[in-house]
């Protein structure tokens, strides 16, 4: 990989409101969330259960669309775009690493790293030789070829973190990485996602309930009842 | 381009091999089903029309018979029609007949009925009642006296109208026939043939021969029907009577298919539609319920796919392929069973129907047709529910 340098704001999110009917109540997730998120930083997202943080890393990631406000990333209102722009924008772009892997379990490890490459349209030894080194960096050289029912939480994460990085991605929105991990392999996928801000500059945005996991943080965002309370380094 | 197929046949293939076998395999047995029942149903139809078209044919007037004009009661020259007739490139045979309104008395009972007199040999090129002789034997070249007769106007045990017929004549009985002309004349019952064609089966055969003494004149020149057998690879009926008319040969010309039991053909083709009907709506409903079982079933797939940004047209393109991939098979599979299985069954174990023996024969164009229709309404019905996955929401689709 090669080290993003560029420094600068990557994206703002201005008066954000979400709500969802459940049945015919109301719950208003998202009240107003203002925030800004620079490129190189590794943002920790806080909150107590049923804060409305992981709904705001999907209207981040453009995985859902807000009700109200304004989400610029990477100098672009999103609600300009349409659909195929935000599908365009989550493959080129964004990266996910979802709490549940979210790996299709008919592929192996090495295709479900290449098929984001492959499908950007790249050439396919160029994808495939990328997605080898990108997975001998998460550490799992030896499991190219096994689907992820073969693979522990952890290691299917780091295929997961693989996946979400073989386009070279501006920002990488991680759900709960190690939500469903043990001790040692949440710090393996931790160490992943450091490596990668530290190493190459990699923007990412984690939803943890885990107060650990923001010890590699740079910064720290605390979203309580829909709003954005305390902003921490 | 070529590389969204490449991805997107990849998929499909992945997820058809981690998909479980069991089940592919019902999915595949349940198309198998739809296709087979689309086409056996309109297909026994189909063979009920033709089988009893063949019965008309083989029975009574050939695939083509010619009467004379409505002023005329019988042919001039009718000999001059036969060998004309004859000389057509296709036509196999040719049998000219006189067809007259009688009064049968035999010892129990006596019936109006036609008789027909016929050459025997020029006959059996025609039309097929010397092979279903059950009694007796067919009429011979010198048999003066002898007649043939259809089991219903013989009646006896299993008549299906015992008031219209002799009441139980046997071979080696005697009838007399009372004639138009005050004529009557003996006749020995030489022979019974039963074709399960019920018009058929009243029908009574006499050799010619014996007209000279009833009419003081023979076929060859005492004619009012002339019934006519065709090779269809050869010919067609339009074009013998296109041949005859433009030397100068004027007549009714019938073609045995067209005129004869076209109110069954009618019905029958009435009763094709609606069954086509249903099972297209039954086949419509169960295919488009099974495929959207099938995707819903992988509403994760297509969510975690959308999520990632795989293009729309990698999406669905693949569960095209998918779709495709198994209505293949299933139509590979229904053909295979067709062909293999029920055609030959059919063949040896016909459907007894009162009137004829239907066996199975399917036509390449209603496969072609039925499988190209099952391809379309797979592609639908998989798109369909994919587009309702997606309105969903991508959130949804992966959680």
């Amino acid at each position: 990989m090669e080290s993003s340098t560029s420094y600068g704001n990557l994206l703002t999110t201005r008066d954000l409101k979400k709500h969802y009917l459940v049945g015919s109540v109301r719950n208003d997730v998202l009240r107003g969330i203002y925030l800004q998120i620079n490129r190189g930083e590794f943002v920790g997202l806080k909150g107590p259960s049923g804060s409305g943080k992981s709904t705001l890393l999907y209207q981040l990631g453009l995985l859902d669309t807000p009700d109200e406000g304004e989400i610029i990333f990477d100098g672009v209102k999103t609600s300009l775009m349409d659909h195929h722009q935000r599908q365009v924008t989550r493959l080129t772009k964004m990266g996910f690493i979802f709490q549940n892997y979210a790996l299709l379990p008919e592929l192996s490890t090495l295709e479900n790293v290449m098929l984001p490459g492959l499908s950007c349209g790249k050439d396919r030894s160029h994808v495939e030789s990328r997605a080898r080194q990108i997975i001998e960096l998460v550490g799992l050289i030896g499991k190219m070829h096994d689907t992820p029912d073969h693979l522990s939480g952890g290691e299917q994460q780091r295929v997961s973190i693989a996946r979400s990085i073989i386009n070279q991605p501006t920002i990488l929105f991680a759900d709960e990485p190690c939500a469903n991990l043990d001790t040692v392999s949440s710090k393996k996928v931790m160490d992943v996602l450091k490596h990668l801000n530290e190493h190459f500059g990699l923007t990412i945005l984690m939803v943890s309930h885990d107060l650990s996991n923001f010890s590699y943080a740079s910064r720290i965002i605390e979203v309580v009842d829909g709003l954005v309370v305390n902003r921490m380094k | 381009m070529l590389t969204a197929h490449r991805i997107s046949a990849s998929l499909a293939v992945r997820s058809l091999q981690h998909a479980n076998r069991r089940t592919n395999f019902f999915i595949v047995l349940i198309l198998v089903l739809l296709i087979i029942n689309l086409l056996l149903l309109s297909s026994i139809i189909d063979n009920i029309d033709q089988a009893t078209g063949d019965q008309i044919i083989d029975h009574q007037y050939g695939h083509m018979f010619l009467e004379p004009e409505e002023s005329e009661e019988i042919f001039e020259n009718p000999q001059s029609y036969v060998r004309t007739l004859r000389n057509i490139p296709g036509v196999i045979g040719v049998s000219p007949h006189f067809v007259v309104q009688t009064i049968v008395v035999a010892d129990q009972k006596s019936s109006a009925t036609e008789v027909h007199f016929i050459d025997p040999v020029y006959e059996e090129t025609v039309t097929q009642k010397s092979r279903f002789i059950i009694d007796g034997n067919y009429l011979g070249t010198h048999d003066e006296t002898g007649i043939i007769l259809g089991s219903e106007k013989a009646g006896g045990p299993g008549t299906q109208f015992p008031r219209l017929s002799l009441g139980g004549v046997n071979v080696g009985d005697e009838v007399v026939m009372l004639f138009g002309n005050d004529k009557s004349q003996r006749f020995d019952v030489r022979g019974v043939f039963f074709t399960k064609l019920i018009d058929a089966d009243f029908y009574i055969y006499a050799n010619e021969a014996q007209m000279a003494s009833i009419y003081g004149r023979d076929l060859s020149d005492l004619v009012n029907q002339i019934v006519v057998r065709i090779d269809p690879s050869l010919t067609s009926e339009q074009s013998v009577i296109d041949q005859m008319r433009s030397k100068g040969y004027d007549g009714n010309y019938f073609i045995t298919r067209e005129s004869q039991g076209f109110v069954l053909t009618e019905t029958l083709f009435v009763i094709k539609i609606i069954i086509l009907i249903v099972s297209l709506l039954v086949s419509s409903g169960s295919l488009f319920i099974t495929m959207y079982i099938n995707v819903f079933s992988r509403k994760k797939f297509y969510g975690v796919l959308q999520a990632i940004g795989v293009p729309y047209s990698i999406v669905i393109l693949s569960t095209v392929y998918q779709s495709l991939f198994l209505v293949c098979s299933a139509s590979i599979l229904a053909v295979i069973i067709l062909y293999f299985v029920l055609v030959p069954y059919f063949a040896a174990y016909p459907l007894d129907l009162p009137f004829a023996f239907v066996s199975l024969s399917i036509d390449p164009s209603s496969i072609a047709m039925s499988i190209f229709f099952f391809f379309l309404l797979a592609i639908i019905s998989s798109l369909l529910p994919l587009w309702s996955l997606y309105k969903n929401g991508i959130i949804n689709l992966i959680r």
